[in-house]
């Protein structure tokens, strides 16, 4: 147990006064086993820097010291578990990501066994060398079955964080929005163009992944309309609220844009509040939301440079430490040096000025700067190194130097001697990446614009625009007019009706902003030795990925961006290499002699960040993940102790145990009861199609194999259903109502498959027919009253049907009042006994199965469930259609050959398919009973059948067990199987080896064990 | 049609409302969600606001289908119920009322050849028969198939939220306006829905999902408050 120790630190690193924090909500937090302390509205990253935290994490493979280099969704490095109990564990969360609260609890994934004292570095120093790019393929593909043992190595000490070993206690939900104008990202085109939107009176969701809307905005020192730019923000964010067809969501990230404008969009409800949701409020949700147009204001990722040691902690982007301090009121270094091929690292200089840290100096790669921002650092009298670069960094476990050369035009060598600079921090800026993840996500791959040093997204076929920075906008004012333009052509392009009354409604805000000076095309620094022999420059920071290695795998041939990605990991990891893919595609395009809209990028897919299994699931969780279905019946079973099963979705009384019997004395009890006196089941379940239409009696004769022409009003019959190819696909009895009017019983699982089939058939092959098909499985409460005494016990609780043996025959069904209820009463039977089914509508279900309790005490009523009935009817033979069949069994097959007409007018579907050779050849699979040698041993169901023993392995199987149990009745086990040409071959004997080396001999039979000449019934 | 037999008795069976415990042979109706005792917990949540959730009592329910014969059925429901038939994805109630209740018959357009009578479990036997009368032979089919379902009201400024959590369906009052009736997925059961007034949504869910989509509905609620109702 590590002892927590209470940080020296205080927060040196923070300003007296600014930034968007609250400084009177002071919060405690820990990392790594020590006690931080930092403030409402801070990240954990922002926390971590006030604090002074320079490392926050190992790298992957070499195991380099590494610290905070974003403050954003693009941060490599700050990637940490956060979680103050076991079950509340999430691996892998962004810093920079993260809003602090009081109480978090976190540690680094990197580093094992610690951050600070690190075991792996001397690995990683001497392994470094051997892992160069392609380790996975070349070291640790072989021998395969040393793959595992690797995997634990490189996973338990890279740290690629830990899932929780408990339940998670918090739930996660899903919602649907219809939006009419779908803006992807809140900084100042995002607002703007929703602000159009939805005064043009569209419906309107705009999306942001941070804790506030802004964007670029919520550091920025631009005035908007002469004040201060969240003014306006707020401003926005404020009208966009009061509209009731507005929908903001912050900490939202558009994880996906799918086909069609659906997106999904993952909010971070509670991760701000503690690492427990609390009650009733879903962590995470997913909104998916069908857009008519999408707005992508996604903006831009600032581009780090790649140079020399360029991953030690202090390395940072330009833009990041304006955030902080700006922002978060965090200087996250005492001497800065700036190294920038673009005015807007300036600004981090400038911020890191304003607030009177010591600037070492400027480094630009270009030889003549002169924008305004270049003319307010020489005002200042900030040291300007133009026409150079920081070649490399030193210091392990913080920047300490940095190495500034002066470098050729084109930024290939270094031209002259080096200066050494003392700093803590170096902020590099090589230009920016416009966010186009999403704008790929169906298919579209974006387009290098060599004017802006980026990539654009490309056309695409969806109702998508594109605005602001992700699609090349340089300044403020290019973003705001792009969004309105945006949000009114979206707002128009989907409710097809004219904007211009919006347009007139809304104006583009003044703004001031400096003039720039272009930007240098330069992604990796040179140094003063080769790529290969120099200092690491790191690529990808996530994966170690350097430009060296990725000279390595051109070299080795890989040439294609894709195979170069898959050789040296660049861009695998979780941030899926949001800092370093331009410069790898660059580097990869410099070294094959092309250019980088030649190399083109790799593919984006979703999600943009990762999403957890929670919010993917949502509610459909536990209890939820299925619907259960219930019975009307279904309080007595529970009340009764029933054992359930389930049966597709259906909860079914499978036995009744009382006072703790075995499952196999509750089935002997049921069973005899049944044969002796009366049981009774729940048939609820049965599907049940009611059938209307002059054509009806014509439809059934073409869906099932047997004649229905003759059936009688009062009467039921047998039906067997196939498919094209013959095979038997379903069963149930079906009762004539009246000449036009059936009602179609089917299994318990074939309920809606039926249903559709006969939909399919009659809506495609013959709608000419007149028949209505209707569920009215959930109508009707079935129970059936089986045994001797059924009769009996049915006479007291019906009085207006006359129950004797002639006038209510076997497969004659009746109408009449049964406990005071309108009932169907159907005289057939699965048990082989006298038997009634009744159906009553289902509300009645419950007082119906009690009255025939009250009465049936006399006659010891004993409930039984679907075990039960399964023995019962393996007595009789009666097939189970999916327990029996598998889709490969005829009804010839089945020893039904009764069941099949051949004399229809029409044909019947399957006829065609029963009479295809295959089913007509000898030695095909049949139906047939199986007795065990010995009565008392059960043969397990699926068991192959062997003709005879002594054969080598594998033996000729000829068939399997599909159905066995203990009848209680025959006072031995019976089995029902599929064994080739068996209905022939009644009275041979099969042999079942095991798997446990025992083997059963077993003796075909007829399935017909119980009262073969149906006396018991027929009572 | 000719000669479908009326198989259902409801008829002999108007004594649906008297409570029955002392003589057996008086039938109990039980509806769906029966076993989760809604009247104590509408007790335990008078006070909560949000969503509100009422069973209704069991309900008379008749679907009457048919491809050609929109005028013959149109005709027998104005006749027998003074309904017209309902518009594509419409409902049409006696008085027009924008009201839920159990005792006012309510036509629901389903399908291009399939609507949803309800109306008093004890007038459906009636109803039934007086339509099949002036239907004729015509090619139209009458099923009740009034034990098969149960009908929720879900009301409350939050009732929408909920409907949002459970089906992809736009709910926006825009485009799902009072009178206007789905059939849709709810979370993974199906449901017909109609939106009755503002705020205010009738579920027609199979009795066989009742318990499930009960219990998907008071997580979905949860956060805004769930308050029970009995009809």
């Amino acid at each position: 147990m590590a002892k927590f120790v209470h940080a020296r630190y205080v927060q040196n690193y923070r300003l007296p006064s600014g930034g968007r924090i609250d400084r009177s909500r002071v919060y405690t937090f820990r990392f790594n086993n020590r006690y931080y302390k930092g403030y409402e509205g801070d990240t954990l990253a922002s926390a971590l820097l006030a604090n002074g935290i320079d490392v926050v994490g190992r790298s992957f493979k070499y195991s380099r010291a590494r610290g905070i280099m974003c403050a954003g969704v693009d941060e490599p490095n700050a990637i940490v578990q956060i979680g103050a109990t076991e079950a509340t564990q999430v691996p892998n969360v962004r810093a920079t990501e993260q809003s602090l609260y009081d109480g978090l609890v976190c540690s680094s994934v990197k580093g094992w066994p610690s951050v600070r004292f690190d075991a792996m570095s001397l690995v990683g120093r001497i392994a470094g060398g051997a892992m160069g790019p392609g380790f996975y393929y070349k070291t640790f593909m072989f021998p395969a079955f040393m793959w595992e043992t690797y995997e634990k190595f490189i996973r338990k000490a890279a740290g690629l964080g830990r899932s929780a070993t408990e339940r998670d206690p918090d739930t996660y939900d899903h919602m649907n929005h219809h939006i009419d104008v779908m803006v992807v990202g809140g900084g100042a085109t995002g607002l703007m163009a929703a602000l159009a939107a939805s005064r043009a009176g569209a419906r309107v969701m705009i999306a942001d992944e941070q804790n506030e809307m802004g964007g670029a905005l919520l550091h920025s020192n631009v005035d908007i309309d002469g004040n201060p730019a969240m003014d306006w923000v707020q401003q926005v964010c404020n009208e966009l609220n009061a509209n009731e067809n507005v929908i903001l969501l912050s900490r939202s990230v558009v994880t996906g844009l799918h086909d069609h404008n659906w997106l999904t969009v993952n909010e971070r409800r509670t991760h701000h509040l503690s690492d427990r949701a609390p009650a009733n409020t879903a962590r995470e949700r997913i909104h998916k939301v069908r857009a008519g147009c999408v707005v992508l204001a996604t903006g831009a990722h600032e581009r780090p440079l790649v140079f020399g040691n360029n991953d030690v902690p202090g390395c940072m982007l330009c833009s990041a430490v304006s955030v902080y301090i700006r922002r978060y009121s965090v200087v996250p270094g005492t001497a800065l040096v700036v190294m920038t091929t673009n005015d807007s690292g300036y600004r981090a200089a400038l911020d890191w000025h304003d607030v009177g840290r010591e600037v070492v100096a400027i480094v630009d790669t270009r030889a003549q700067p002169d924008g305004d921002v270049v003319n307010e650092a020489k005002r200042r009298d900030i040291p300007l190194f133009t026409g150079s670069a920081v070649i490399e960094s030193r210091g392990t476990s913080r920047v300490t130097k940095a190495i500034v050369a002066p470098i050729n035009e084109a930024g290939t060598f270094v031209s002259d001697e080096p200066t050494v600079l003392l700093c803590d921090t170096i902020a590099s800026s090589g230009g920016w990446n416009p966010a186009v993840h999403l704008s790929c996500h169906t298919g579209s791959r974006p387009v290098w614009r060599d004017d802006i040093l980026g990539f654009v997204p490309a056309d695409t076929k969806q109702n998508q625009i594109y605005a602001g920075r992700v699609n090349g906008a340089q300044s403020l004012v290019e973003c705001l007019s792009s969004g309105l333009k945006a949000g009114l052509d979206a707002a128009e392009s989907h409710l097809s009706k004219s904007t211009n009354n919006a347009y007139a409604s809304v104006s583009l805000p003044t703004v001031v902003e400096p003039k720039q000076c272009d930007a240098m095309a330069l992604f990796l620094i040179p140094h003063t030795k080769a790529v290969t022999r120099a200092p690491k420059q790191f690529v990808d920071m996530q994966n170690d990925v350097t430009a060296a290695g990725l000279q390595i795998s051109t070299r080795e041939g890989f040439e294609s961006i894709e195979h170069v990605k898959r050789y040296t990991a660049m861009g695998f990891g979780t941030d899926q290499g949001k800092t370093g893919n331009v410069n790898g595609m660059a580097i990869v395009a410099n070294s094959l002699d092309q250019t980088i809209s030649e190399t083109g990028t790799t593919v984006f897919r979703p999600n943009y960040t990762p999403v957890t299994f929670g919010a993917i699931a949502g509610a459909h969780t536990g209890a939820l993940f299925d619907p259960k279905r219930f019975t009307p019946m279904h309080k007595w079973h529970v009340e009764h102790g029933a054992k359930f099963e389930n049966v597709g979705q259906w909860k079914r009384a499978w036995y009744f145990p009382r006072n703790g019997e075995s499952m196999q004395d509750t089935l002997n009890r049921e069973c005899l009861a049944t044969r002796e006196s009366v049981g009774i089941l729940d048939a609820s379940t049965l599907g049940k199609i009611d059938i209307q239409g002059k054509d009806a009696r014509e439809f059934l004769g073409r869906v099932y194999t047997n004649a229905w022409t003759k059936l009688a009003p009062g009467r039921c019959r047998y039906g067997l259903m196939c498919g094209e190819d013959g095979m038997v696909m379903d069963d149930g009895v079906t009762s004539c109502l009246a000449d036009n009017h059936f009602l179609m019983t089917t299994t318990t699982g074939g309920a809606a498959s039926v249903l559709n089939w006969l939909e399919l058939y009659h809506q495609t092959e013959w709608p000419e027919m007149d028949v209505y098909f209707n569920s009215v499985t959930d109508h009707w409460a079935t129970m059936t009253i089986a045994g001797p005494n059924s009769r009996a016990l049915l006479s007291k609780v019906c009085k207006d049907i006359d129950l004797s043996k002639d006038a209510f025959k076997f497969m004659d069904w009746r109408e009449g009042t049964v406990a005071g209820t309108p009932a169907r009463v159907y005289r057939i039977s699965f048990t082989g006994e006298l038997s009634y089914e009744i159906n009553v509508p289902a509300h009645y279900g419950l007082h119906v199965w009690e009255t025939l309790f009250e009465h049936g005490r006399e006659f010891e009523l004993t409930a039984y469930g679907t075990e039960s009935m399964h023995v019962l009817r393996a007595e009789k033979g009666f097939v189970i259609v999916g327990q029996d069949t598998d889709g490969s069994i005829t009804p010839i097959d089945m020893d039904h050959a009764w069941a099949v007409s051949d004399n229809k007018p029409f044909s019947f579907i399957g006829k065609r398919g029963m009479a295809r050779e295959d089913c007509l050849r000898a030695n095909r699979k049949q139906l047939v009973g199986l007795e065990t040698i010995d009565p008392s041993e059960v043969l397990p169901e699926g068991a192959q059948a062997v003709r005879h023993l002594g054969q080598s392995i594998p033996m000729t199987m000829v068939g399997h067990v599909t159905s066995s149990y203990y009848s209680a009745n025959l006072k031995r086990s019976i089995a029902m199987g599929v064994i080739r040409d068996g209905l022939n071959r009644k009275g041979e004997s099969v042999f079942f080896p095991l798997a446990d080396g025992r083997t059963i001999e077993a003796r075909i039979c007829s399935t017909n064990w119980l009262d073969p000449d149906g006396k018991r019934h027929n009572i | 049609m000719q000669n479908i037999q009326v198989s259902n008795q409801y008829a002999e069976n108007s004594l649906t409302e008297k409570p029955a415990i002392a003589d057996s042979d008086v039938p109990i109706i039980e509806s769906a969600l029966q076993h989760a005792n809604m009247k104590s917990l509408a007790v335990r949540t008078a006070n909560v606001q949000g969503v509100t959730l009422v069973e209704m009592p069991v309900t008379g329910l008749l679907v009457l289908r048919t491809r050609t014969e929109h005028v013959a059925l149109g005709a027998a429901l104005k006749s027998t119920i003074a309904l017209d038939i309902p518009e594509v994805l419409s409902a049409n109630m006696v008085d027009n009322v924008t009201s839920h209740s159990e005792f006012r018959p309510c036509i629901r357009w389903m399908a291009p050849d399939e609507w949803l009578l309800s109306c008093p479990l004890k007038d459906a036997f009636k109803i039934e028969n007086s339509l099949r009368e002036h239907v004729g032979d015509a090619s139209i089919a009458i099923v009740n198939v009034s034990g098969g379902y149960t009908s929720l009201i879900l009301n409350g400024t939050n009732a929408i939220d909920v409907l949002k959590k459970s089906t992809g369906y736009d709910v926006h009052p825009s485009n799902f306006m009072p009178g206007k009736v789905i059939n849709t997925v709810f979370a993974k059961a199906q449901a017909t829905i109609r939106c009755i007034d503002t705020d205010q949504y009738e579920l027609i869910t199979r009795r066989s999902f009742a318990d499930y989509v009960w219990h998907w509905i008071q997580v979905a609620a949860s956060e805004y408050g769930l308050n029970i109702e009995t009809s």
